[in-house]
């Protein structure tokens, strides 16, 4: 899977426009980023690549780039 | 944690996952449980005074909700597990109930008095004696129990109104914080076509038990 297929996913998830995000962004400068974010990209990320993300794995990403390295 | 509520022979018992309620309605030596988790001194108390449970409720199939049936069906085989039929798909499906990813979640949210705890959650299924579809009339112990369907926070989330004067509200509706409807099977536009004018139906001095946190009148709640 690109990353851009992966960005898309995570645009689909964050209810963010297509295209409108990007490996640099921070987690934390986006305004969809907040527990039920982090609830569905632990379902995503369970459901799509069958890893289990703890809450320290995410309180550890800070961009989106981090998200994208475990999407794999 | 026991919390006597204001309402007659009700007792709300919190959860440490994410400060979820459970209530525990008596009516002479019978009860009445609502979304029940594990919690052996609550039932001990009951047991001491020889009363039995008759019916199990499910506000919604989420796994804070519903992690006691298995517990309690084991305790009290004789009681009847009743919710809707979209609430039993979901208790059936570790993943519709959350409860594979409840651990990851419990170690990140917090809200109001709940912070953030760390758990170990094994996929949970469980499962009802009885459902109902749109609405169930319950006739118990002289008190009329109405079931209503009210889709939005989750596929199979219902109110539970015991004689117009306790409204179990699961995550439907709160004080202080709006509905959530970005989990799975949930819909703000069923809540919003479906339940909110449903919710606008129901008398507004209605004493609301909710899934989470304290009690509050119905023209208190937030989507009011």
């Amino acid at each position: 899977m690109t990353d851009k297929e992966k960005l898309a996913m995570l645009e689909e998830i964050f209810e963010m426009d297509e295209g409108s995000l990007k490996a640099t962004d921070k987690l934390d400068k986006l305004d969809c980023w907040d527990s039920m974010a982090a609830l569905s990209l632990i379902v995503l990320v369970s459901d799509n690549f069958g890893k289990k993300l703890t809450g320290a794995m995410i309180e550890d990403f800070v961009t989106i780039q981090d998200v994208l390295n475990v999407m794999e | 944690m026991k919390k006597q509520t204001a309402a007659m022979d009700t007792i709300a018992y919190v959860s440490d996952l994410l400060l979820s309620n459970m209530y525990i309605c008596v009516e002479g030596a019978k009860a009445i449980v609502i979304d029940p988790f594990a919690c052996g001194s609550a039932f001990d108390d009951l047991d001491k005074k020889h009363i039995d449970i008759d019916c199990v409720f499910l506000t919604h199939e989420h796994y804070d909700h519903i992690s006691g049936v298995n517990w309690l069906k084991e305790r009290y085989p004789g009681s009847t597990v009743i919710c809707s039929k979209n609430c039993a798909i979901g208790m059936a499906n570790p993943k519709i109930n959350y409860s594979r990813y409840f651990d990851s979640f419990a170690e990140l949210i917090s809200f109001g008095e709940c912070k953030a705890i760390k758990t170990t959650v094994e996929d949970y299924k469980c499962y009802p004696d009885m459902t109902f579809e749109k609405e169930d009339l319950i006739e118990w112990q002289g008190n009329k129990i109405i079931l209503n369907e009210t889709p939005g926070h989750s596929r199979g989330s219902i109110f539970i109104n015991v004689d117009d004067k306790l409204l179990f509200s699961g995550d439907t509706i709160f004080k202080d914080f709006p509905i959530q409807t970005k989990f799975i099977g949930g819909s703000i536009k069923d809540f919003n076509m479906i339940t909110k004018p449903f919710i606008n139906t129901i008398q507004k001095d209605i004493r609301v038990m909710p899934g989470h946190l304290g009690p509050f009148f119905l023209n208190e709640s937030y989507d009011h």
